[in-house]
């Protein structure tokens, strides 16, 4: 038994519909609608930074099959895919999880946000920020703290999460 | 080639319309969203045309992955943000408005104000004929054998196995189509 609900899901195979060497496919514990399902990385990690480039690929991939098992087997009219990655997206437990959520037209589940209008400024701001090359990324670890430490510090808080 | 002059996304893909580009590789292209939900809100998508995610080749939906967790950590690093959401809308139903394949990244921090979060968890949802489909359904797209449910420690928390035959009876009626949910999005556009 380890600290990770999710982790001891898996080994013991609890609502667990797929397993590979490095994705699970299993029933949400607490679906917010029926057959809400979960896709998750076999091998233990809190944050998608953190999951091997090869696993997020197959991450991905199996929630995208996951889906297309909700359309069939549910006759589902949509599907969302959902990761809350972090705390202040909603994170909850400390095991990345990407949720396929199964939709109909009508259906309680609100999963939306209120699009704001941004300024030719702003975005160019912000695009010149995400845009840097890596020679300047590199100098600016030097400096402040570097990405380690932030995904470190981002870890530890997941960790602390009961 | 039509559907590629009048999809928007397409244009964009391409260049012809121009965007705030932030990642770009063979295959996929991130802009900034013109009407983010908050500053930074990227759109990934694929540069050839899909309109839904189900109809994607599974070895651009693996890059896609690898291009949301580069994303995300560029977020993370370059906006001073502590988290990302992750967001797909496959079909009208599940609020998908664009006729291609749309990957949302969107940075968060605390009490940023944006509502997308997964609430209301519901009780016992899922009649147990439902559960046998669904796991056939996951085994064959996966070419595994189906879980036998019964032993596969669903537990009572997750689903009490209601036998609503009504329930089951609109289960089978709707039949889904990948392609009329698909259609649905390029029709209306």
């Amino acid at each position: 038994m380890t600290d990770c609900q999710f982790c001891n899901f898996i080994e013991q195979k609890t609502n667990v519909l797929f397993s590979d060497e490095s994705v699970v496919v299993m029933l949400s514990p607490q679906p917010v609608a029926g057959g809400h399902l979960l896709v998750l990385p076999k091998k233990h990690a809190p944050i998608i930074e953190v999951v091997p480039d090869d696993v997020v690929g197959r991450l991905f991939s199996a929630a995208n099959k996951a889906g297309v098992a909700v359309f069939e087997a549910l006759g589902a009219q949509g599907t969302n895919i959902l990761v809350q990655n972090g705390p202040s997206a909603g994170q909850v437990y400390n095991h990345v999880l990407l949720h396929v959520i199964p939709r109909f037209e009508g259906d309680s589940v609100e999963l939306l946000w209120t699009p704001k209008q941004a300024s030719e400024d702003e975005l160019s701001q912000i695009a010149e920020k995400l845009t840097q090359k890596e020679t300047v990324n590199v100098e600016k670890k030097k400096d402040a703290s570097d990405d380690v430490s932030e995904d470190d510090l981002r870890v530890k808080h997941l960790l602390r999460i009961p | 080639m039509a559907v590629e002059q009048q999809c928007v996304f397409c244009q964009i893909a391409s260049e012809k319309i121009p965007a705030k580009k932030v990642y770009d590789s063979e295959e996929i292209i991130g802009v900034l969203d013109i009407n983010p939900g908050v500053p930074g809100h990227v759109l990934l998508l694929p540069k050839k045309h899909v309109s839904i995610l189900p109809q994607m080749d599974d070895e651009i939906t693996s890059k896609i992955g690898k291009a949301v967790k580069e994303v995300s950590k560029n977020l993370i690093r370059s906006l001073g943000v502590d988290g990302t959401s992750i967001f797909v809308a496959n079909g009208v139903a599940a609020g998908q408005r664009a006729p291609h394949v749309i990957i949302h990244v969107i940075p968060r921090k605390e009490d940023d104000g944006l509502q997308l979060q997964l609430k209301d968890v519901v009780e016992g949802s899922v009649a147990k004929k439902n559960i046998d489909k669904l796991a056939s359904a996951v085994a064959k797209q996966f070419g595994a054998e189906p879980v036998n449910v019964d032993t596969a420690g669903i537990s009572e928390e997750t689903g009490e196995f209601e036998d609503d035959s009504e329930t089951n009876e609109q289960s089978d009626d709707k039949k889904s189509d990948l392609d009329d949910i698909a259609d649905l999005l390029t029709g209306g556009k």
